[in-house]
């Protein structure tokens, strides 16, 4: 009997590392685009003034090469942190079936939030600098809330760290039309978009280590 | 019954609780250094090295070289590594009645 106990106590412990393993991974987006936002806006300003090679190779499409790339290079890291996230669920006996329309929905959310960005912010009579930032925070706030529904709709779950992840962005939209001169609307953004995904992130490690 | 799946889970590949470590370990890590693993698990390289080539045999792990300023032995699970680990957990889920 005491064999089972302490079996029972190991087995406990075991999937609690696990458990633990799993929603770290699942930080990883968010901890991620915390990061390179702000490297990509800082390479994107920088470069061109500093290196003559960059400049002279990239013209002015320095910063949307290097958001490519950054792209690419999540799409890959994340491609392995999901199947990491399904080995995990596998081995706790808890698989989640992710229905093709889950994940395709995923996608869309992003492509829908890009669109709907782009629209509102070419009919924002302003400059270009603050029409990248509008378009900034809306894409990363809607993507994300796009993110919370389409969880909602077909896992029936409610990601809060996303829910709050996109407030935080969206509302971020008053106050950079109040700006007025205070900072660079594009740095504003890229702080606001930064801030909110690294609280993103927190919140799924805080999560993490209580349950 | 409990004790008919014990036995098939000691006669399978992850029978050995050493073995079982090892592949827990992994199975939370995209992959790991040799030392690492020896030190995590508290293993000596030796011992460490007589259980990895067994998971190696039977294609649960996967070993290879990286090269940095020295070279470091990696290790990572396997797909195959993942199915057994996710039988095996199975039965110790329902020795101890949790399923």
């Amino acid at each position: 009997m005491g064999n089972v106990e302490e079996l029972t106590e190991a087995l406990k412990a075991v999937e609690d590392e696990l458990n633990l393993a799993k929603r770290v991974y699942l930080a990883f987006p968010f901890i991620f685009w915390a990061a390179v936002i702000p490297m990509l806006y800082l390479l994107g300003n920088v470069l061109p003034w500093t290196s003559e090679w960059f400049r002279n190779s990239f013209g002015g499409y320095g910063g949307m090469i290097l958001s490519t790339l950054a792209i690419i290079w999540f799409v890959a890291e994340e491609s392995g942190m999901i199947k990491k996230v399904e080995s995990l669920e596998r081995v706790l006996g808890t698989p989640r079936k992710r229905s093709k329309g889950y994940m395709v929905s995923q996608i869309a959310g992003w492509f829908l939030a890009g669109m709907l960005a782009f629209v509102f912010s070419l009919a924002t009579p302003a400059q270009y600098e603050f029409k990248t930032a509008e378009f900034m925070l809306l894409l990363a706030g809607l993507g994300v809330g796009f993110m919370a529904l389409s969880s909602l709709l077909f896992l029936r779950r409610i990601e809060w760290p996303q829910v709050l992840v996109s407030i935080i962005t969206l509302s971020a939209l008053y106050p950079l039309a109040h700006l007025e001169g205070a900072m660079n609307p594009q740095a504003f953004s890229v702080m606001v978009v930064s801030a909110s995904f690294a609280f993103g992130g927190f919140l799924y490690v805080k999560r993490a280590m209580r349950e | 019954m409990k004790v008919e799946r014990l036995r098939e889970l000691a006669d399978s590949p992850l029978g050995n609780p050493t073995r079982l470590a090892i592949a827990l370990y992994l199975l939370s890590r995209e992959r790991t250094t040799f030392i690492e693993l020896a030190k995590a698990l508290n293993f000596t390289p030796g011992n460490l090295e007589f259980h990895l080539k067994a998971l190696e045999k039977a294609g649960l792990v996967r070993t290879y070289y990286g090269f940095g300023k020295r070279p470091r032995k990696f290790v990572e699970l396997t797909e195959r590594g993942t199915d057994e680990l996710e039988k095996a957990m199975r039965i110790l889920r329902e020795v101890v009645g949790g399923d």
